[in-house]
């Protein structure tokens, strides 16, 4: 998992360690997805019990299988959360990019927020606080949320800094 | 002290934008059933009929009135709209209407009451029919769907004795034949001996049996005219030789 990038420390040595990227969880859409399923499966139903199947309906439904498709990826793009060596960023935007950089020095701890849907489907979203206490950042539907954490801690135990629990 | 949440982004009215798309799935959904199972009219008329009759002329104009008894084609492929199909089937066959299968006896009649398909004659043999129709009559019993209200039908290839086309309209009609064409009540008589009939834009009725192909209608004037030039160049062509 993650792009492997290889950096020099301040004494010359090589240190290497993976980038990894992560977005909304394609579980999100899963409603949508459904949506599509209902739809392509009652035409399979109408040609399978040899009906009518009508022209504009079936423009209509192709139609609507593109736009989610299409705009369920173009929405899935919006926002990237990456945990490089030691930092959480987070970077929004489609061409215009805003960033939010959270060194790992000053996070305090996590908190991870599923309802029941997100629980049955396994994704949820991540608040992470920091130490100062004003600000939190909202690491929103990414796909197994306890390992995204599991992840962030490794990298802050290898800098030597255990997260306050 | 409260923790601020970090929010990059603008709130968006998300929620109104996944209702609408709720919305009009439900709203495709419904069209789908309804005029699938329930009303198949209803998408016809929205789409497919008006682009037909478009595309099918219902009216000649500047035409001709024709008679013509002619040898029939050995292929014949129409796409009519018409008011009134009638086959003598000459050996067993099956009807399907929609899902059920009627056995149409040897020498039945079937007759289709406002039927708009698709029909493939070849060898004396209706190779295609299928489309749909208003009513069905077999001898001269009612046949109705048993699940539904729509009347798709579709005719198992088999040997024909007689088709008549009632009210109809084709765009063109070419091959060669042998006959008599009868034009604006005797006006012009062209008889036809192994030439090439070609017509545009008929409206009438046609009677095809085994032998012989009946069109009594109207034309396009335009059509005489070319009937009339290739038989004219014919003539020519043999006299010259």
């Amino acid at each position: 998992m993650g792009r492997e990038v290889v950096e020099l420390n301040a004494d010359g040595k090589k240190k290497r360690f993976k980038i990894i990227k992560s977005n909304n969880s394609r579980k999100l859409y899963i409603p949508f997805y459904l949506m599509l399923i209902i739809l392509l499966g009652t035409i399979f139903y109408i040609r399978v019990n040899n009906k009518p199947l009508n022209y504009l309906a079936l423009v209509m439904v192709i139609a609507f299988s593109v736009i989610i498709i299409l705009g369920t990826e173009i929405h899935r793009l919006y926002n990237t959360y990456k945990i490089t060596e030691n930092s959480l960023i987070h970077i929004m935007g489609y061409f215009t990019k805003q960033s939010k950089r959270m060194d790992f020095n000053a996070i305090s701890d996590f908190y991870i927020v599923q309802n029941l849907w997100q629980r049955i489907f396994s994704y949820g979203n991540i608040e992470v606080r920091l130490y100062s206490g004003d600000t939190t950042i909202s690491v929103k539907n990414i796909n197994n949320p306890s390992q995204f954490i599991d992840i962030i801690e490794q990298r802050i135990r290898s800098m030597g800094n255990q997260p306050y629990k | 002290m409260e923790a601020r949440t970090y929010e990059l982004d603008k709130k968006k009215p998300k929620s109104r934008l996944v209702l609408t798309l709720v919305f009009i799935f439900f709203g495709i959904t419904g069209f789908l059933v309804y005029t699938s199972f329930f009303n198949p009219e209803l998408g016809e008329s929205l789409t497919g009929k008006v682009i037909k009759n478009n595309q099918q002329k219902t009216t000649v104009e500047d035409a001709a009135d024709i008679y013509a008894v002619l040898e029939a084609p050995s292929k014949l492929e129409l796409k009519p709209i018409a008011t009134k199909l009638s086959i003598r089937i000459e050996k067993q066959t099956n009807l399907y209407v929609g899902n059920q299968k009627i056995e149409i006896p040897n020498k039945a009649s079937i007759i289709l009451d406002d039927f708009d398909g698709e029909i493939k004659i070849e060898s004396r043999t209706i190779r295609e029919l299928k489309g749909k129709s208003s009513k069905i009559l077999v001898d001269g019993l009612p046949i109705t769907q048993k699940s539904g209200s729509d009347n798709n039908i579709n005719l198992e290839s088999g040997p024909f004795e007689f088709l008549q086309i009632t009210d109809f309209f084709i765009s063109s009609l070419s091959y060669t034949t042998s006959g008599k064409i009868n034009i604006n009540q005797d006006k012009i008589i062209i008889t036809l001996d192994k030439e090439e009939f070609r017509i545009k834009d008929f409206k009438g009725n046609m009677d095809l049996t085994k032998n012989n192909l009946k069109l009594n209608g109207v034309i396009e004037k335009e059509s005489v005219d070319k009937i009339l030039g290739s038989i004219y160049k014919k003539q020519a062509e043999v006299s010259e030789s």
